[in-house]
């Protein structure tokens, strides 16, 4: 067995002392992000990226990606214990998981939540494993153009999902592509729109754009409606391990919500937030008692908590195999690959073997550690928790100029970072999307490249992006779907889809 | 909610773009030149800020004033903020890591609620300490 063989393998390097490290610094830090209310995945990660440039590439991607799966397991804390989503992917646990905590079952709640969060990780991981092998060996064929409908379908079903006008969304790739191409050109060499600054000349850092227009952002935001005073967190938590009833009663929630996620996790645009709101609406009809829900029932928490899970690891697949982010979180891996000089695709399972295996071993021992993490170590949460706003602030708004200074050791990159933060604000104050901004931006480098040798290929002509079978259908899903969004009748199915919310 | 004209920006945007990218030289489509990607999404820019400033105009019907949008809010203190986020660049420059870390903290700190000043520069001082001896001396970022 070739998959067992190569698993080995990632667990000899995952098991390597710095490379554990790694993975608990990732896992630590996702928890903590995902536990406080202020700061979501993308800015978190993108204050991390500067200093994983000094580390070994590998070691960088599992930190990173402990981040990501990491804030998964922290956001349902939040949402357990104070009612507010630590990230946006939990908003529905707060319905079930806030009155449980208010009736004293607060254990039980954390509990379950860290169970099915493992049991959906874990799995989510082996169903990753599986697949991408032969997802990659199919993708080896595709050239340029499918490359450009590939990209086009990702960022197309990202602006469907988007939770407000499909125009402005598509308004906003748009300036994602021209923002993330400035810089130099691969062919010619000429700079474009880089006005004789030496810092422009490489284009715009993915790393302090991300932080300025995540997390500056969202400080701004928080301190402009701050409302003063303490927020009530539950710090009652009893017992921690839920009751056998409590676990026959999830566990087919568990299973259900782990294949929801899974499934809508691997689809472009597809990701967390949705799937959790998808497995709640399913849990809801499966019960025998619909009623119970918002009231307080632990299949409310065990659903949506193993979907969002499970959407996390299913949400590498695109990445690992096609190269191909389906999200801004994932957007932001992608950019952790490339500067570490790596190009996630088919070829990464030829050429950088140990890097995909390591990652996957990474994820589980990633998941051992977290259950570890978020079970005994709740109490350590919590109070984490009760730090007031006004002095943790500062400190986000401090490690962010820290952090973008020394992406290349110069104040140019803290000015791009606080600049990105006032264009991140006034987008959110003028309902604008962030989320297809930064998928574009990262993007934008790519599509240009795939797009200028698919037309050299044809001579110009752009029939080529129809021609082949796999980027004809891409096309055509992504016109339903631009399509659909502005035709009055359909406009509502669109509406009535939870909507992904990346912060 | 949506303002009013807000698109004319973005309008305007595309117009500079594209109008750049031209100077630069968008090619042939068989061979293309560098600002090609910049012009097409240029062209592409403009008309969806056209079409979304119809919609802003013809058919939102819950439109809202720009005033309206930062009305109950505490806006000096994003701009204050921001004041001295900026300042921290030029301080740094002047101070070094150490003092400007320190100022801009101390400002920080007070911008939500101001508590005493003894403890708003105690806290600015170990935040300041703390972040010296993890970044300059152990990461060694070569600060200014």
């Amino acid at each position: 067995m070739d998959v067992i063989t190569n698993l080995i393998s990632g667990f000899a390097i995952i098991l390597e002392p710095m490379n554990l490290l790694f993975c608990f610094l990732g896992v630590f830090y996702g928890t903590l992000i995902g536990v406080l209310p202020g700061l979501g995945p993308v800015g978190a990660m993108s204050l991390l990226l500067p200093v994983t440039f000094k580390i070994s590439p590998l070691g960088a991607i599992i930190m990173l990606a402990g981040i990501y799966y990491g804030a998964m397991y922290g956001g349902s804390t939040t949402s357990i214990l104070v009612n507010i989503p630590g990230e946006s992917a939990s908003v529905v646990t707060c319905l079930d998981g806030y009155k449980m905590a208010k009736q004293g079952r607060a254990g039980a709640a954390l509990g379950i939540s860290a169970i099915a969060s493992f049991i959906a990780g874990t799995l989510s991981v082996i169903g990753l494993m599986l697949i991408s092998p032969p997802l990659a060996k199919f993708a080896l064929g595709f050239g340029p153009p499918e490359y450009v409908a590939l990209m086009c379908l990702g960022l197309t079903t990202l602006i469907y999902l988007a939770s407000g006008s499909v125009l402005r969304a598509l308004m906003m790739a748009v300036f994602g592509i021209i923002l993330g191409c400035i810089g130099q050109d691969s062919a010619t060499g000429s700079v474009r729109f880089g006005y004789g600054i030496t810092g422009l000349m490489d284009g715009i850092g993915l790393a302090p754009f991300c932080m300025g227009l995540f997390g500056i952002s969202e400080v701004l935001l928080h301190i402009e409606s701050a409302v003063t005073g303490k927020q009530s967190v539950i710090a009652n938590i009893g017992d921690l391990l839920p009751n056998i009833n409590d676990l026959k009663q999830s566990v087919g929630s568990i299973i259900r919500g782990t294949f929801i996620g899974f499934f809508l996790g691997v689809l472009p645009g597809g990701g967390a937030v949705i799937s959790s709101f998808a497995s709640y609406a399913i849990e809801k009809k499966v019960s025998k008692h619909p009623e119970r829900f918002g009231t307080g029932t632990i299949e409310g928490v065990a659903g949506p908590e193993s979907a969002n899970n499970a959407a996390a690891g299913a949400g590498l697949i695109p990445l690992l195999t096609l190269g191909i982010p389906t999200n801004a979180v994932v957007g932001l891996l992608l950019g952790a690959f490339m500067i570490h000089g790596i190009t996630p695709g088919p070829l990464l399972l030829v050429e950088h073997k140990d890097v995909f295996w390591g990652v996957v071993a990474s994820m589980y021992i990633g998941n051992v550690m977290l259950l570890i993490l978020n079970l005994p170590l709740v109490g350590l949460w919590v109070k984490i928790l009760k730090i007031p706003y006004r002095i943790l602030f500062p400190l986000i708004v401090l490690f962010c100029m820290i952090g973008a200074f020394s992406v290349s050791n110069s104040t140019f990159d803290i000015t791009v970072m606080l600049l990105s933060g006032v264009l991140g604000y006034l987008m959110r104050k003028f309902r604008y999307e962030g989320a297809p901004l930064v998928l574009a931006f990262v993007l934008g480098p790519m599509l240009e490249y795939s797009f200028k040798q698919s037309l050299v290929m044809s001579n110009g002509s752009f029939v080529i992006f129809i021609s082949s079978t796999i980027s004809s259908i891409c096309f055509s899903m992504v016109l339903l779907m631009l399509v659909s969004a502005l035709i009055p009748g359909l406009k509502k199915l669109r509406r009535d889809i939870p909507k992904e919310e990346t912060t | 909610m949506k303002t009013k004209y807000s698109s004319v920006i973005w309008v305007i945007i595309g117009i500079y773009i594209s109008f750049h990218a031209y100077v630069l030289g968008v090619g042939k489509l068989s061979e293309p030149g560098p600002g090609l990607i910049f012009f097409l999404a240029g062209i592409v820019l403009i008309i969806l800020s056209l079409l979304d400033l119809v919609q802003e105009v013809v058919f939102t019907k819950d439109i809202t004033t720009i005033r309206e949008l930062w009305r109950d809010t505490k806006w000096q203190k994003v701009i204050v903020t921001m004041a001295t986020a900026f300042a921290y660049i030029f301080l740094l420059e002047m101070f070094g890591f150490f003092v400007s870390t320190f100022l801009v903290m101390v400002v920080l700190f007070r911008v939500l609620e101001p508590s005493r000043w003894l403890i708003t520069v105690m806290i600015s001082l170990i935040t300041s300490i703390i972040s010296y001896v993890v970044f300059v001396v152990i990461l060694k970022i070569p600060f200014p």
